[in-house]
């Protein structure tokens, strides 16, 4: 049986709505007993979405039922946010997000934030890249500030507005010793359109990931300034982290998966157990770490706790340069 | 060129790949015939599937979906007048009368073989201008694409049947509606503390509402008032193979302008396919030596409306795989399920990949060819729709629309957008109000908002848009399409008198 012909018998069992049969160990307390939905308070196809439908598949055989992702999208990832919010902790309805929760209370668009939620598992973090079109004047992450000095008002920077890079910004700003005053944000509705500006060079600097910017980086179109991390990253072994250009700042997009409040403490154990086992999958480790230009990073219970309430600390803090209403 | 291409044939012609594009396109037909179940849909539904898949197996399978899913959209909009996507309303135009007049088998049959002919035009132009399209649709910065959007807008008058001040209300009123919800600096506008408008409205729901129960309402009043009367149409669903070979023959001209059109527009990010369709529709009635049959069912409609939107499944490609931006929701996902096998779309995937780029070709061709073939056995027995009585259709159409609405986002207010837009669009029906406008302004409202003001953040100069040749273009060519539309209706209106005055 070649490998095309296991394909279409996969692809004619699956369209005949054949259920997945998992090998699996007993779970405690009869949970889980039905399919989990997963809300992905985004679109299809996006890499959140993708990492969330790669690693919930391996987690699916641990659990010994379905986890069946579905994309919630719209009102900047909080109508999901909401659905999961309000639904009835069973265990049976999860979350899977990232920083964007806590963003979205800080940009006054929901009045919730991690604390409304029971988080289950940090699972992968997306290390961020500062990025410039090769053809531009800088080269580095350090020589931005300069060039922000010589032409004040002019530097155009990208964002998504109240979205993981509009806070990289105001974070880098800060780190970099740049004033706010001196620079434009211009705010576009997703990556996509952020690449097709950098290439017409209407804008000066975007924040990308490997996902996003890769392909870029290998054809020389874009070139990356930095790497946001506490060491340099395999995909991008020539190119100097922020801290090693005196730049104090590591920035990443966490993504993790969260229940609604009141949820049972055994069901998170037994959730948490299943990520964290799914994690420990190589091939799944490095499809997550080549394709995704992430690292995974599992943290569970209390220092998953921990982790958000740095997290949101540090937003927050971001948070108070931010004028959110222009 | 010719041996990577010859590679991925042989990959794709292998009978397991070939089967996976089969049920691909019987998939996306499905998707694409049912009311608001939509190419994306259908796309989603599949996705979860190629995760198992090797590359081109993955890639062929939502290949054939996407082929499927945009010619699907041809039979509901000519069997029930209700376009199943935003791309496909002026398919109804002249498809719906036409089937009405008792051939709705040719009606399909020139939908589905413009179709055929849209898509290999646009292949052609994907595989050898790909590039070049791609770093020329890089000159579409805002501005550009702001003056093109205002020149979609002014289309309204031509395709506002003669109601030209209400129409113009319409588009208005659809601009609106798009102000609901957050803004793009997430400040939230018109929400009335109504936390589900935050998102605002989603296009499908509100304009599978009004198309929907303004078309199924009318057939009810219809339906009261030949309660007495027989069938009066002697409905013929054969598909009258030699009828439709000549009306293709006839239309040469305007296949090629509107699969040029649609490969083009389609090509650009974020504009794609609802204004190549409209533009294309509008062109073929301008070039047309009787404009005033347009809209009464002649073929010229239904080709430029179905040539235009099945072109944009090529154009959709051009800056996915050649530059790697998605430029829609169906584009999204095809991208993700390429990212989930390791590969990067770009401008890399040419020497890394020729094969799958290939692959993709080879599928979009082979698909085209499944499709007609499906279709044609399909055609049968979806013309037998129109023997099925109203009292039966109306609800269960009206059911399958309710759950294509909860399905696009699992979003139980949406079907309450399908609802409340429905009853908004029946009273704009009943005051003859055209309802295509304010379909204009709902799918062009945000992309104008966001483009217009992105100009403005970039270069605050109002002159940019008069400054730069491209947008001055548009912004030319809008004023000339209303001069245009603006004469043509005069001179419509004048061969009435004339007629009028002959006959007395």
């Amino acid at each position: 049986m070649t490998r095309s012909t296991l394909t279409m018998a996969t692809a004619v069992a699956a369209i005949g709505l054949a259920s997945s049969i998992a090998c699996s160990q007993p779970a405690q307390a009869d949970y889980p007993e039905q399919d989990i939905r997963l809300i992905i308070p985004f679109g299809p196809g996006g890499a959140t979405d993708i990492i969330f439908r790669l690693i919930s598949q391996q987690a699916e055989q641990h659990l010994g039922q379905t986890i069946v992702p579905v994309n919630m999208a719209g009102a900047g990832a909080t109508l999901g946010s909401r659905n999961v919010k309000e639904a009835r902790p069973d265990g049976y309805t999860l979350l899977g997000s990232h920083d964007s929760i806590a963003l979205s209370q800080l940009a006054g668009m929901v009045d919730y934030s991690y604390d409304a939620f029971e988080p289950v598992a940090l699972l992968t973090q997306t290390i961020n890249i500062p990025a410039a079109h090769s053809d531009h004047p800088v080269q580095s992450a350090d020589e931005i500030a300069d060039y922000v000095r010589e032409n004040p008002g002019q530097v155009r920077f990208s964002m998504i507005p109240s979205s993981t890079d509009h806070f990289f910004w105001v974070q880098f700003f800060d780190a970099a010793g740049i004033d706010m005053a001196d620079v434009r944000l211009v705010g576009y509705p997703d990556t996509g359109e952020q690449v097709s500006a950098l290439m017409a060079q209407e804008i000066d600097f975007a924040m990308f990931n490997l996902p996003s910017g890769g392909a870029f980086f290998e054809n020389g179109t874009f070139r990356p300034l930095g790497v946001a991390h506490e060491e340099r990253i395999d995909g991008l072994p020539d190119v100097p982290t922020l801290r090693e250009q005196d730049i104090e700042l590591d920035h990443s997009t966490s993504r993790g998966i969260f229940a609604p409040k009141g949820t049972p403490q055994e069901y998170l154990d037994t959730l948490a157990d299943a990520y964290g086992q799914a994690l420990e999958n190589e091939a799944l480790q490095s499809r997550i770490e080549n394709e995704f230009g992430s690292v995974v990073r599992f943290l569970a219970g209390e220092e998953y706790l921990e982790f958000l309430d740095e997290n949101e600390s540090a937003l927050s803090a971001a948070a108070e340069n931010i004028d959110f209403q222009n | 060129m010719a041996d990577f291409f010859l590679q991925a044939l042989a990959q794709v012609g292998s009978p397991s790949v070939l089967g996976l594009i089969v049920i691909g396109v019987l998939f996306g037909i499905i998707g694409g015939s049912i009311p608001g179940f939509t190419v994306t849909m259908a796309i989603l539904v599949v996705f979860p599937f190629t995760f198992a898949m090797d590359p081109v197996s993955g890639v062929s399978l939502m290949v054939g979906v996407f082929v499927g899913g945009y010619s699907g959209g041809i039979v509901s909009g000519v069997m029930l007048g209700i376009p199943g996507t935003p791309s496909s309303i002026t398919t109804v135009y002249d498809g719906y009368p036409m089937a009405q007049k008792g051939e709705p088998g040719r009606a399909l049959g020139i939908g589905v073989a413009a179709s055929f002919l849209g898509t290999l035009i646009s292949v052609a132009v994907l595989v050898f201008f790909g590039p070049l399209i791609a770093s020329f649709s890089m000159n579409f910065r805002p501005w550009e694409i702001t003056a093109l959007i205002v020149f979609a807008l002014t289309l309204v008058a031509g395709l506002s049947s003669g109601a030209m001040l209400k129409g113009l209300l319409a588009a208005a009123l659809g601009l609106l509606i798009t102000t609901v919800g957050y803004d793009r600096n997430s400040n939230l506008r018109f929400d009335f503390s109504v936390p589900a408008l935050g998102s605002g409205f989603e296009i499908l729901p509100v304009m599978i509402g009004i198309f929907a129960f303004s078309q199924l309402m009318g057939n009810l009043e219809k339906l009261r008032d030949e309660q007495d009367k027989a069938k009066g149409v002697d409905t013929n669903v054969a598909i009258p193979y030699a009828t439709i070979l000549r009306d293709m023959a006839s239309q040469k001209l305007n296949t090629v302008r509107s699969s040029l059109i649609g490969s083009l527009v389609g090509a650009l990010p974020g504009t794609g396919g609802t204004v190549a369709n409209f533009i294309s529709y509008d062109q073929a009635k301008k070039f047309s030596r009787h404009p005033e049959r347009f809209g009464k069912g002649i073929p010229d409609g239904i080709v430029a409306s179905e040539a235009s939107n099945s072109a944009v499944a090529g154009g959709a490609f051009v800056p996915t795989l050649a530059l790697g931006i998605p430029g829609d929701l169906p584009m999204a996902i095809m991208m993700g399920v390429l990212i989930l096998h390791g590969i990067t779309p770009g401008p890399l995937m040419f020497e890394q990949n020729p094969i799958l780029v290939g692959a993709i070709y080879a599928s979009l061709l082979i698909g085209a060819v499944i499709m007609v073939l499906c279709q044609l056995l399909l055609v049968r027995w979806f013309a037998k729709i129109s023997l099925i009585p109203q009292e039966i259709l109306i609800p269960v159409v009206l059911m399958l629309c309710a759950v294509g609405a909860y399905a696009l986002n699992n979003n139980l207010f949406d079907i309450w957008v399908l609802f409340i837009f429905g009853v908004v669009g029946y009273l704009l029906w009943k005051a003859e109000v055209p309802l295509t406008p304010l379909i204009l302004g709902v799918v062009l409202g945000d992309n104008l908002e966001r483009q217009l003001f992105r100009a403005l953040e970039l270069d605050s100069n109002w002159m940019a848009f008069l400054t730069r040749p491209l947008s001055a273009l548009f912004l030319a060519l809008a004023v000339a399409s209303v001069i245009f539309s603006l004469y043509q209706n005069h001179k419509i209106q004048r061969t009435h008198l004339k007629a009028r005055r002959d006959d007395a």
